[in-house]
Parts: structure tokens; sequence; C-alpha cells
């Protein structure tokens, strides 16, 4: 088939189209606190009160994704919003003839000034992508082909001036479209499941067919799954019910009668705003800057089943029978029985966990001895935790660190430590707590993240001596556990370091347990083997 | 490569030095000593910067001495 003119994406004009017109004085990161039930399904900008500009606006997009024509001046017909640059000229005339231009003369050309070519871009830009990958991602959803075409890759498409390491981690990473957290995870700035995967993001998805989800063990041969888009639109509904009467007010507050309430759900009236009473003073709030990251808590992870008072429990049983709780001082043999208390009478199996693995030909890194080390890490934990985190690929490449760690189970360790056993333990003990970290339960990144803030409240950011990359040193037993990341929770490298301590010799774990300041981070570290 | 050099002042003005180049934070690596070597009440033949920035903290709490930290460079090689 020849295609001669382009076909109106049905799916990304009715998304677009959809969506109410709401202004109002919020700015980004007020809009970020708006349930997102409400989010999704507005067209808003940050802090564009006028309706008209904004319908203007819906409409030109709308104009541009359908491909709507006039007549032109010579009797022919053009398109009505032909490009970004016909948007942004557009509605660049329609911001001056109504006075919307910057609020203060510093701000002309800024992302802060309405009229500005990189303020209406942006505006272009997220519009129309967020409405084509709805598009793509609904489509995605139908029964059928999403039985051929199960999962998705992850992968850059295009460069951008400081990248998030939350998605640098994610980068390459296949999760089956129907596992909505893992897309949401990754799509902190909208909370959805699709792109745009957040401000000024240069990632995209790529299809991923049946043989190569089932090659990754992402899904069992001749399993079907079932489409998710209703269990989101439930997600959604659910973000906006349930309101407490503080929020509500505020939304109230916030929106005037643009919105309606009825008991503890609230909705879009579809009635634009009107001119308010003088509003209340807020505190101004930075704007999130499109090519930055801009760090934030986990989202809200709906597998989370652990507890955390259970497993802060059972260490202190753990440790009571090793003989070293409340211990200033320990021994060598009293590290060897608590090791042992900290393993597993029934642990998951490492070939049901391994979903692939790739060796060396000899030494510490080949196949057999890589599964021995994934079992020796899964001796120490629970099985049920291990039964809600991705499947392992496990590799021995060349790599720039001497291990790294992707999100969706990919542990890399350098192809040189095959000749160093000790290392090769420690490196891959390392990786695997990034595995049970990130993508465990959200009570632990929790307490991590807390533990870490506290330790380091009041310092600033530095460069990690030997390391060069930026951290907080406070008074971790090594410096890399400060590492700080862009986009991720706090302390992602706390539990990582610390859990090495394992792959050490029982007189060295003594010595160590026996600072105390080390021993406060090692008691919370080790929560999640319980 | 990172270079940790440790510089003990004693009291009456004697220096002694210790130093170790690692490539990694986790690896021991030979320590080179210069200078009043045998003002030093311990010595270790190979050690990792965190437990050579320890025993100079011990060697100052023990006979009085100041210490000078210099670190330099990097490590090749980490678990990221």
């Amino acid at each position: 088939m020849k295609l001669v003119k382009p076909i109106p994406f049905k799916e990304a004009i009715e998304k677009v189209g959809s969506k109410t017109i709401v202004g109002s004085q919020l700015n980004s990161a007020e809009w970020s606190e708006v349930p997102l039930a409400l989010r999704e399904r507005a067209f808003f900008s940050s802090r564009v009160e006028s309706a008209r500009f904004l319908q203007r606006a819906q409409d030109s997009i709308g104009d541009f994704l359908a491909g709507n024509r006039e007549p032109a001046p010579d009797g022919t017909t053009m398109l009505k919003t032909g490009s970004r640059q016909q948007f942004v000229r557009d509605m660049q005339a329609f911001a001056l003839a109504n006075g919307m231009g910057p609020l203060a003369p510093g701000e002309k050309g800024t992302l802060k000034d309405i009229s500005s070519e990189q303020w209406l871009s942006l505006i272009f830009d997220t519009q129309t992508r967020q409405g084509q990958d709805y598009g793509y991602w609904k489509q995605g959803m139908d029964a059928d082909v999403l039985n051929e075409f199960p999962a998705q890759r992850f992968i850059r498409v295009q460069e951008v001036h400081e990248p998030r390491d939350w998605h640098h981690l994610a980068e390459d990473g296949v999760w089956l479209k129907t596992d909505l957290d893992a897309w949401i995870r990754l799509n902190r700035d909208f909370g959805v499941p699709w792109g745009p995967w957040g401000w000024g993001c240069g990632h995209d998805v790529e299809d991923m067919d049946r043989y190569e989800a089932e090659e990754l063990g992402l899904i069992e041969p001749g399993a079907r799954p079932e489409p998710v888009d209703k269990s989101f639109n439930d997600r959604l509904e659910a973000s906006a019910r349930g309101l407490n009467e503080d929020v509500l007010q505020q939304l109230r507050s916030a929106f005037g009668d643009q919105v309606e309430i009825e008991g503890d759900t609230i909705r879009w009236s579809g009635k634009s705003n009107k001119p308010k009473p003088e509003p209340e003073p807020k505190q101004p709030k930075p704007e999130p800057k499109p090519e930055h990251d801009q760090p934030q808590k986990p989202q809200k992870d709906a597998k989370d089943q652990s507890d955390e008072a259970t497993a802060t429990q059972r260490l202190d049983e753990a440790l009571e029978a090793a003989g070293v709780k409340g211990k200033e001082k320990v021994t060598a043999p009293e590290m060897v029985r608590l090791m042992e208390q900290l393993k597993e009478t029934a642990p998951a199996k490492a070939g049901t966990v391994l979903a692939t693995i790739h060796g060396k030909q000899k030494g510490a890194l080949t196949q057999a001895n890589m599964e021995a080390e994934v079992q020796k890490f899964l001796d120490l934990l629970p099985p049920k935790l291990v039964a809600k985190l991705p499947k392992l690929h496990l590799s021995a490449e060349v790599i720039d660190a001497n291990g790294d760690y992707r999100l969706g189970g990919r542990v890399r360790a350098h192809s040189k430590l095959t000749h160093d056993a000790v290392e090769a333990h420690r490196v891959l003990f390392h990786e695997l707590m990034h595995w049970v970290h990130l993508e465990g339960p959200k009570w632990y990144r929790d307490a991590i993240a807390k533990h870490f803030q506290e330790r380091t409240a009041g310092e600033a950011l530095t460069h990690l001596p030997g390391y060069g990359l930026l951290g907080k040193k406070d008074k971790w037993y090594e410096v890399y556990a400060g590492r700080a990341y862009s986009g991720l929770v706090d302390g992602t490298e706390v539990p990582t370091r610390y859990i090495e301590w394992l792959t050490f010799s029982p007189e060295k774990m003594a010595r160590m347990w026996n600072d105390p300041v080390f021993r406060e981070t090692m008691l919370l570290v080790l929560r999640i083997l319980f | 490569m990172l270079t940790a050099k440790f510089t003990l002042t004693f009291p009456d003005g004697a220096i002694a030095t210790a130093q170790i180049e690692a490539e990694s934070a986790d690896a021991e690596y030979n320590v080179v000593y210069s200078g009043a070597v045998d003002r030093l009440p311990e010595k270790f033949d190979t050690a990792d910067v965190r437990v050579l920035s320890a025993w100079a903290k011990n060697v100052v709490k023990e006979t009085g001495a100041a210490v000078n930290e210099q670190i330099e460079g990097e490590y090749d090689r980490f678990a990221e």
C-alpha cells in the first residue's frame, strides 16, 4: 500500500480533544500535586489562567494532529496548523494581542514568558507527543496486538544536556506492556504508562515481539496477556476518590467552579474559570527545567506487600540468636553465627530466578560460578521477596565499571573479574543489592532514603574523593555509599556498599560491626533480608 | 589511580610518611613508608585507603603527632 497523504491518528486526536480546558495560576510544582485523574484529563499549562488562550492552543494542536485544512487566499486549501513553527507564531500573536507577555522584564524569552518560542514549543511538543504516545499505547492494548507484541524496550532516541540517572539505569530495559508499575515508575513527571517520559526527555519505546519476550523470560509460551487499559483507568479514578477535606478545599480554592466535588470525589465540571477574588498569597515554587533532572521520591508501588515491622522484629531475633544483640564488641565467631542466622531455610533457587546468563569460559565468572554467586545471595533473601522481583539477566562483559545494575534485573560484571574471585563475589553482591533495593518493597527504599537524609542533613553535595562523583561523604564507612544520583532515591549506594560487608572475612566483619556508626546503618540495611 | 599520602609530624619535628597507590577502594596495596619510620608504633605491609587513614589517626592518638592527609587522583574502577 502506498500512502499519499498522512492518516490522522484517531486516538491521539481524541486524547487531546477530550481534555478539559483548565486555567489556573498554579505553577508546575503545584500542578504535580493535583490528583493524577484531574491532571491527566486537563488541558492546562502552568500559570496560564486564560481559558481562551488554552482553547486556542488545544484547537491548534488538534488541527495539527488531525491535519485539518482551511481555505487559502488563492482558492486552494492549506493546513490550519502545519508545523510547530506555525503553532508558535500563531500563539505568539494571540498572546501578544491579549497582553500575555512576560510578567517581569527579566523573564522575556524564557520559560516564564508565555509568548516565548521556548515556552510555546514546549507546550506543542509535550501535548502532541502525549497525544501520539497515548495513541500508540492504546493501540498496543488491543488484545491481538498485545499478544503479538507483549513487551516494549525503553530506548534513548535523542541526546539531552543532562540525562536523568534514573532513565539511564532503565535504558534498553524491556518490560511487558501490561506491567503498569514498571512503566509508571519511569514516568515520574506525568505519572502515566506512555510517553513522553518526562519533561524534555530523550527516551522512547520500541515494540518487542512475542519471541523476544519469551526469550527474555517475560512471558510464558502460549500465555495470552490481558490488556490493562481498564486497570489503568481504574487507578486514575481511584486517585480522585477518598480525598480528605483539606485536599478538596485546596483544589476548590485553586480551581473554583472548574471542579465538581461529590462526597470525597472530584472531577472537572467543564466550566471555564471565572475571575476569582484576590488569591491568597502563595510561596513561589521553582519551575521545573525541561532538560534537567528532578529528583523525586519513587511513585507509589502497588506491589509493595512487605512489612517493615516484621522484618525489624525478625532481625532482632536473629541478632539475639547469634548472641550479638546490643553488644558493643563482637568477635569473629559471633559474626560466623550471625551469617548462619541470616540464611533462609528454604531459599529461592537461582535457576528459577535467572532468565538469562552469559559467563566467561573460565575463572570466577563462568556461568556455573555466577549462578553459584546468585545462589549465595538468594540464600539470604526471603523467597517471597524474590518472587516479587524481576527475573535476572546476568552477564560478564567489558564495561566501564567493575559492575553495574540497570532496571529490569540486568546485572553486569566486568569480564576481567573472572581472574579475581574475591572481587567478583563482592561486586555481584553489590549489584544484586541494587536489584533488591530498587525493585523491592517501597518501605525499604523509604527507610534507606530517610536514613540518608537524616545522616546528611545540612551537608552540601561535594565531589567524593577518589571517585570524582557528586555525593555526601558523611561518616559512611566508605565515601561511595554517599553517591548522589539525579532522579534516584536518596541513599542508592548505601545498601549496596554496606551489603558488601557480608563478603568480608569474619574478622573484618567484627572490626567494622564494633564501630557504632557503621552498625547503625548496617542494622537498617539488613532488614530487607527478613 | 588514586594516591593517598599520610604525613605524620611528631612533636619533636620528626616526619614519617606512608603512601599507597590504589586502583580500587577495596583491594589492599603495598604501603611505602619513608622518613622517621622507627617512630611509628605499628606498620602494615598492605592496606586500603580506609585502613591506612584509620591507622594514621591511631598514630596521632598514640604519639601526639599531627597528620596531613593528601589524596590525589581517582580509583580506576568500582562497582556502580
